[in-house]
Parts: structure tokens; C-alpha cells; sequence
């Protein structure tokens, strides 16, 4: 089979216009070149193994570059090309256009309250009046919200919507700054409403009181020029960025846990999407989301800013910006990175065969391969009332908790040995195969994903899980341990 | 570094398309010799069309067959072009990202319609540094950056 290779490209496979190869498929075409030329390696693929962004590999006349293609038989008769991906495109625009922002004036008041934004050359005039135009969707009115909703009306983004079906708690004061203790029991979004008046009441505030779902995802946010993420859990934000896919609406997503914290742009222009960058979420359970992980105080303040702080360069149109692009902060040891995000040609929302075509709701569980199926080993459990007996009768058993460090600290589950997941196949050995082993953790999902893996790692001893996880265990009381909470 | 020369016919073929394509952008391939550009070959920006003011993207096998045909012609593919409608012949991350070593990439700015400034760069040394270009238009011309 003959490989023929751009002109653009031969420089770097000793000046030829082909190379033969008996080898059927792209990947073995990519060996045999690699394996001739040593040279070549370094220029097709990154550091990491990805090959580069500029190269695209025909076979025939179709597009073979995405990875999935690499392992498949090469249709006979057909050479493969290596080819440029000749692409570009000018910097940062503002997403306003120039029409919305000629309509725009500015009265007396305006011109003060936003004077130190007119000394900025980059913002001036010009630039406040694309951001009195702007219409921004924030999904969420909790930790995250709290900055976004607060710099964006300060900074005087003209229309607002905030979603969040939410009420304010006692425990949502710690970090979400945009609520005070008068507002508990209140819906958030009236309880940010009142804040936003008190800010700027020129700007439109449209309170949404809704829980963001697959059946109204893109009416919420068709019409706007933004969306900006500051939910809390990985299926909304699946939802909220094919819906902004869908709309083309770019989005500025933001995410924390404990003391770190992430920040992307995604669906600007022909950008990658959160599904190029994070194709599966991480099982239900496995990873705890901020609700059940907890995050320090200021956090939620400084990754927030850095969305609106992201959203207004978009607005205004300066800048570089986080398109592609994932900023990750280390608040613990103040130590921050930016990865690069590539846009995933075989992407199910924004690549070359795309197969979403409108908002799913979909089975968070599935979509994670958590769920047992029917041809999996079926899981047998416990429920706290069986467990209970079975610890007050003395029953011989190990008992192995997976939660994490700060869960256990607020409930300790006696007699219990700690075992994180990741450890488990390496020190199943501590396991006694003849005794039954019970899995405990919070909701009885990551215990779940324990015993997959062990089963996994060929441990044969018998495995039970605590059907709910400690959280349907909190009401009994067990006889023996008075002091159990 | 020895300066690139443009025959004032691809100066002219590219500053046409640029026009032409505006508000969107345009792009094409530069033939010629060594480091002098003689033609100018308009490619279709396959971006679609509501992103096409801020992008360009060739098709790979159009490209493919243009360096053949040169090729038979005795010409080598020497660069890429593509206009910036309202901004600046500044490479732009993603336009950074795409660029090959060994070919250069040509940015043409065009303010409202009007073609501004033609500004050349290579991957290596520095993608960001431009190189001298001289337009061969009549006996005037001189090296600039
Ligand atoms: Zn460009
Ligand atoms: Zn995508």
C-alpha cells in the first residue's frame, strides 16, 4: 500500500512524495513511518502522544484522523495521504455585534459609575457599551454565582438571568456571598435579585426559579450571548453544554472541589466543547461533587471572578481567553496551570459526525458504566437493618470503608478498615478471602465501584455492600456504640 | 534573513479575494521558487458560515491536488495565506497552533473592506516575528517588515 505525502509534510520524511508499506491500518501506516523516519515522531505527535493538531490522515477521500479510524481495517485499494490541516483565524472579537453596540448611550450617572473602566484603553466607551448590551445566562446562584452575579451587575452587564430552583441554607453562607442570613428559606434567585438591585437596579434581572433539565435547557438560554456555568454537578453540566452547543452560545464553565478549581471556555466560534475535554463524567458517587466534597471558604470567590473576569474580556472582545484552554488552581499551595483542550474530531456534540442533534436527558448512571447490567455479576447487599444485626450478633466480617478523609471525619463507621479505591487491587491481600467483606461509603455507589474493581483484580472471597451507603445507616443506633454520631 | 519577494500579480490575486470575502475571512496557497512567491491560489474557507469572519480552514484534499498541479508546473508550495478581517496581521493562537515548520504563513489585514497590511511569518525561529517581505510592484519596492 502506498502512503503519499504533502509536499507541506516531506521535509520530515526524508524529502519523499511516498512511502510503501504492507501494514493495514492507520495505526501500523503510522509505525512503519515513525519506525523509518525517528525523526518524524516528534512532528506528529505531541509530547503526549496526541498527534498534532495540523496533521490530518486520508484514506482515499475520507477523513481517517480520528483515532477510533486507527484500528480499522484500511479499505483496499485505497492509498492513505498525509496531509496539513490548514486552519487559522484572527485573535479575540468581542461575541457583541457592532450593531447592538452603536445603539447604546450613557447618561450622567452611568459615566461616573463606570470611570475607571472609560481610563481602561482597551475598555473605553466602545467597550461599556458592548457590556450594558450583553445578555448573560448564569446557571446557578449558589458558590460560584455568587462572584459571577455580583462582578457581572457591578460591571454592569445589562441583562441578567439566573436559574436556580434552589432555596437559600444556613450552610450556603459559608461561601455564597451573594445571600445573608435575612435570606434563608427565600428562593435564591429573589434572594440575588435584591443583591443585584441594591448593586445597579438599571440592569434586567430575569429570575428563573427552575431546575435546568433536558426539556427546557435550550429555551432557557436561545437569544443570549452567554452562558456561564456555576452549577455543582457533572449531568447538568453535560446538559447545559449541549444545549450551548445546540444554540451556539459560548460558555464559560467553572467548577471547584476542596481547594481546587477549574476554568474553560468552550463553543466559542468552532472551539472545542466539555465533551472534547471530559468525554465521560466520572462514575456517580466516585468523584464527590463540591455539595459532598466541601470546598474552602474563599474558593468558590476566586474561581468565580476569574468566569466573569473571563466573561467580560468576551463581552468587550480583549484579551486572550480560555477557549481551548483549561486553567486549573491550586488554592492549597497556590500553584496554578493551563492545559490545552483540543477539539475531538470524533466528539458526539461538536466533531466531524456529530450525533447529538437536541438536548437529552440522559442516564447519568449508564452514561458512566456504573449501572449493573444484566450480564454483570449481580451485587449482593446489605440494608443497614441486616448489617446492624449482623454487628450486634458479632458476626465474623471485615468491614471496609472507601469514603473520603474529611466524610470519615464527620462520621466514623466503627471497626471499620479505610481502603481508597485506588488501592484496593494493590492490597486486596488484607482482605481475609474466607470471611465476608461489607463495602461501606456515603450513598452505597463508590462501594459499589470497590467491589467491581476488586472483582476486577480477581479477589475471590465473597463481597457485600451496604445497600445506601452510611447516609440509610445515620437513624440505627447501635446498642454497643451509644456515642455513634 | 533573505527577504521574501510577492510578484505584484499574487499581491493582487490575494488582496481580491480578501476583498471579496469580507467581513468573512479568505484563504489560499502562495506558489513560486525558494523565497519568491509568484502566484497566489484561492482556496474555499470550509468554516461554516456563521464562523467564517473569525476562521479559516482549507480542504485538505484541495490542497493536496493544488501542490500536485504546481508541482508538474515546476513550483513548489511555499506559504499560506489568510486575511483578518478588522484586525490587526497579528498570528492569533489558533493560527499559531496550525503552523508547519518549513512554510510560511501570510496574514493580510483588511479594515472595513479596504486591505491594510500584508505581514509574513515562519514557525521557526519565531512565530511570532515577521519576516521581511518586498512587493514587486513596478521599480519602487523595498525590503520591509
Ligand atoms: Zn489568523
Ligand atoms: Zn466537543
Amino acid at each position: 500500500m502506498q502512503v503519499l505525502i504533502s509536499a507541506t509534510l516531506r521535509g520530515f520524511f526524508g524529502k519523499n512524495a511516498a512511502f510503501s508499506t504492507d501494514a493495514d491500518t492507520i495505526r501500523g501506516v503510522l509505525d512503519a513511518l515513525t519506525g523509518e523516519y525517528p525523526d518524524a515522531k516528534k512532528v506528529l505527535f505531541e509530547e503526549g502522544g496526541t498527534l498534532r493538531s495540523f496533521i490530518r490522515i486520508y484514506a482515499g477521500e475520507h477523513d481517517w484522523t480520528a483515532t477510533e479510524h486507527w484500528v480499522k481495517p484500511l479499505p483496499p485499494g485505497k492509498d492513505v495521504l498525509l496531509l496539513p490541516a490548514i486552519a487559522g483565524g484572527a485573535p479575540a472579537k468581542s461575541i457583541i455585534p457592532d450593531e447592538r453596540r452603536k445603539a447604546v448611550s450613557f447618561d450622567d450617572a452611568e459615566i461616573e459609575r463606570f470611570e475607571k473602566h472609560f481610563m481602561l484603553s482597551e475598555i473605553g466607551v466602545k467597550g461599556q457599551k458592548r457590556i450594558k448590551t450583553a445578555r448573560v445566562v448564569v446557571i446557578g446562584a449558589g458558590a460560584l454565582g455568587a462572584p459571577v452575579i455580583q462582578y457581572l451587575a457591578a460591571a454592569g452587564v445589562g441583562t441578567i438571568k439566573v436559574v436556580d430552583d434552589d432555596e437559600v441554607s444556613l450552610s450556603n453562607l459559608q461561601s455564597q456571598v451573594i445571600h445573608s442570613t435575612r435570606d434563608l428559606k427565600r428562593p435564591k434567585v429573589a434572594s440575588a435579585k435584591d443583591t443585584v438591585r441594591n448593586i445597579n437596579k438599571t440592569i434586567v434581572f430575569e429570575a428563573e426559579a427552575v431546575r435546568l433539565d433536558a426539556g427546557n435547557a435550550a429555551e432557557l438560554i436561545d437569544g443570549y450571548d452567554m452562558v456561564i456555568d456555576c452549577t455543582d454537578n457533572y449531568k447538568t453540566r453535560y446538559l447545559i453544554n449541549d444545549a450551548c452547543g445546540l444554540c451556539g452560545i459560548p460558555l464559560v464553565f467553572g467548577a471547584i472541589y476542596q481547594y481546587e478549581g477549574q476554568v474553560g471556555v468552550f463553543h466559542l466560534n468552532d472551539g472545542p466543547c466539555y465533551r472534547c475535554a471530559f468525554p465521560a463524567p466520572p462514575p456517580a458517587g466516585l468523584v464527590p461533587t463540591c455539595a459532598q466534597g466541601g470546598a474552602i471558604s474563599p474558593l468558590p470567590g476566586i474561581i468565580g471572578s476569574i468566569q466573569a473576569n473571563e466573561a467580560l474580556k468576551l463581552i468587550i472582545g480583549i484579551g486572550e481567553h480560555l477557549s481551548g484552554k483549561l486553567l486549573i488552581i491550586d488554592s492549597l499551595y497556590l500553584k496554578s496551570r493551563i492545559v490545552e483542550i483540543k477539539k475531538n474530531p470524533s466528539c458526539p456534540l461538536c466533531g466531524t459526525h456529530p450525533v447529538i442533534t437536541e438536548v437529552e436527558d440522559f442516564d447519568y448512571e449508564e452514561f458512566c458504566g456504573l449501572k449493573e447490567t444484566e450480564e454483570e455479576a449481580v451485587i449482593e447487599g446489605f440494608t443497614p437493618e441486616e448489617l446492624a444485626s449482623r454487628i450486634e450478633n458479632g458476626d465474623a466480617m471485615t468491614i471496609v470503608d472507601v469514603r473520603e478523609p474529611h466524610e470519615r471525619a464527620i462520621l466514623r463507621f466503627p471497626d471499620a478498615i479505610v481502603i481508597p479505591i485506588g488501592q484496593l487491587a494493590r492490597r486486596q491481600n488484607e482482605l481475609d478471602p474466607e470471611k465476608d467483606t461489607i463495602f461501606i461509603c456515603k450513598e452505597g455507589k463508590r462501594s459499589i465501584l470497590a467491589i467491581n474493581t476488586l472483582r476486577e483484580a480477581g479477589y475471590k472471597g465473597s463481597l457485600y455492600n451496604l445497600k445506601g451507603g452510611i447516609d440509610a445507616m445515620k437513624d440505627i443506633m447501635f446498642s454497643h456504640e451509644g456515642a455513634w454520631l | 534573513m533573505n527577504c521574501f519577494t510577492c510578484s505584484n500579480e499574487a499581491y493582487e490575486e490575494m488582496t481580491k479575494e480578501a476583498r471579496r470575502a469580507y467581513p468573512k475571512e479568505c484563504c489560499g496557497i502562495l506558489f513560486g521558487r525558494e523565497r519568491e512567491i509568484r502566484y497566489a491560489f484561492p482556496v474555499q474557507n470550509v468554516v461554516s458560515a456563521q464562523n467564517s469572519r473569525r476562521h479559516f480552514e482549507m480542504d485538505p484534499l484541495i490542497v493536496y491536488q493544488a501542490e500536485c498541479e504546481a508541482e508538474k508546473r515546476g513550483m513548489e508550495m511555499l506559504g499560506i495565506y489568510h486575511s483578518h478581517p478588522d484586525s490587526p496581521p497579528i498570528p492569533s493562537s489558533e493560527d499559531l497552533a496550525y503552523m508547519i515548520p518549513g512554510i510560511s504563513y501570510w496574514i493580510l489585514s483588511v479594515e472595513q473592506g479596504i486591505e491594510k497590511e500584508l505581514r509574513g511569518y515562519a514557525k521557526e525561529p519565531d512565530p511570532k516575528k515577521p519576516v521581511p517581505i518586498r512587493i514587486e510592484k513596478g521599480a519602487a519596492a523595498s525590503c520591509r517588515f
